[in-house]
């Protein structure tokens, strides 16, 4: 009797943690990619590509993601996540230099904008700072 | 009592089972037969340049729209292995991708029928919802949202067959697809030869590279990636004489503000392209050698 108890209370224990933290960890980006959607035509940009910004609840540091930009292009990459402050991300070259950040130490900015004169490999490292959030999205656009 | 706990742990158990399965019974189609898993770095993939690119220069340099440039839909009944289906998967979205960006709503249609019927016959139509891509091609006013909803439904196909380890689909989806892109800027610059055009058909040297990276990688896992490595060398010989050359000088370039958007211009950068026209008449001949072995 005594051992049925205790396995009845394992179980519920399991499904209780398995529901919290799974449910938790579910990072659905369907609005925050819309948000950055809305942000490229004012500025004349095309949708070319999005990115699911999920640190999977913090465990992660960085979401790093790449992309070939090419010269003479201008690129656009615009974020949105719950909080407006909080997520950003680096933009770098083939080196891994940063070539430019959202955030400047003090401020956060939605998006950034790049015309690159050189075709190549970057990569757009993403993360959070000072923020409880670990889900959002980004999205790429362009124009000539 | 005994019966009792019993009933609540069967309970219990079941939740849990509903609860674990539940995103496997929704999103993942399962594969049938006994396939080789192709797991391939999917990061190094997503790099490659996006084709929509392509069409998206030709528009804003005044290309007109050609119907002639693209994949006809009666050709769909040709493709009866899964290989030459994943091949023809990549040319139809870029093509949808050109008839999109050039606001052409009959080619869109034929292109996602096109897409529909490939993608069934690869398993993964369940990634696509075609049902919002033609809700996307009604409003008409907003091409902005048929672009973003096309190009996150391909997406999803990759992403889905990334996790069913089906990489080898994806690379070939991706090859297809910009060998259309490649083929679409060529058959454009024979006929008007912008150098905006060209500039990006030389730059398509370092996608090219790319994939030739991945398919080295992956070469030895099918007959077929196999193949698609030794169809591309034609295409890589006939980038070898172009060069592109960036110099950058010492000072970084400066960023600015305007509004909320941080902005930067790599004044500081400057590329020369060395691509003459004997080597655009390779590649054009190398590009429609491989289409019409894929379109066949």
């Amino acid at each position: 009797m005594k051992n049925s108890l205790k396995v009845v209370k394992s179980v519920i224990m399991i499904t209780f943690l398995f529901l919290t933290f799974g449910a938790y960890a579910q990072c659905d980006v369907t609005k925050y990619t819309d948000k950055c959607v809305e942000k490229l035509k004012p500025a004349g940009f095309r949708y070319l590509k999005s990115y699911k910004i999920d640190t999977q609840n913090g465990k992660k540091a960085v979401v790093d993601y790449a992309y070939v930009l090419s010269a003479g292009i201008t690129y656009i990459i615009t974020l949105s996540s719950t909080d407006t402050k909080g997520l950003f991300v680096r933009l770098l070259d083939s080196q891994k230099k940063e070539i430019v950040s959202s955030y400047n130490g003090s401020q956060f900015f939605p998006a950034v904008q790049i015309k690159a004169q050189k075709t190549g490999i970057y990569y757009f490292s993403y993360a959070f700072k000072d923020s409880k959030t670990h889900c959002g999205a980004s999205v790429l656009g362009l124009k000539k | 009592m005994i019966f009792s706990m019993k009933k609540i742990l069967v309970s219990f158990s079941l939740v849990f089972l509903l609860f674990s399965c539940k995103e496997e019974v929704k999103d993942k189609p399962k594969v049938e037969g006994n396939k080789v898993v192709v797991k391939i770095d999917f990061k190094a993939l997503e790099a490659v340049p996006n084709p929509i690119e392509i069409a998206s220069l030709m528009k804003d340099i005044g290309i007109a729209y050609d119907q002639n440039y693209i994949n006809h839909v009666d050709n769909i009944s040709k493709y009866d292995t899964d290989f030459k289906k994943a091949l023809n998967l990549g040319i139809y979205s870029t093509d949808l991708g050109y008839a999109n960006i050039y606001d052409q709503s009959q080619e869109s249609i034929n292109c996602i029928t096109a897409i529909r019927e490939l993608s069934t016959g690869l398993k993964i139509d369940s990634y696509f919802d075609f049902d919002n891509v033609k809700k996307a091609i009604d409003q008409r006013d907003n091409p902005q949202e048929l672009l973003k909803v096309t190009l996150t439904n391909l997406q999803k196909i990759n992403e889905g067959l990334d996790e069913e380890d089906r990489g080898d689909v994806t690379l070939f989806i991706i090859t297809g697809g910009w060998i259309e892109a490649l083929h679409l800027s060529c058959t454009a610059a024979k006929a008007k030869g912008k150098k905006e055009l060209l500039d990006k058909i030389a730059d398509q040297k370092i996608a090219l590279k790319q994939l030739i990276d991945i398919l080295d990688k992956n070469k030895d896992k099918n007959t077929h990636l196999a193949q698609l490595r030794t169809d591309l060398d034609e295409i890589v010989a006939a980038y070898a004489a172009v060069n592109i050359e960036s110099v950058e000088k010492n000072k970084p370039a400066p960023t600015k503000q305007e509004g909320d958007i941080v902005v930067i211009d790599q004044k500081e950068i400057e590329t020369k392209v060395n691509f003459t026209q004997e080597d655009l008449n390779k590649i054009i001949a190398a590009v429609d050698k491989m289409r019409a072995k894929i379109i066949g």
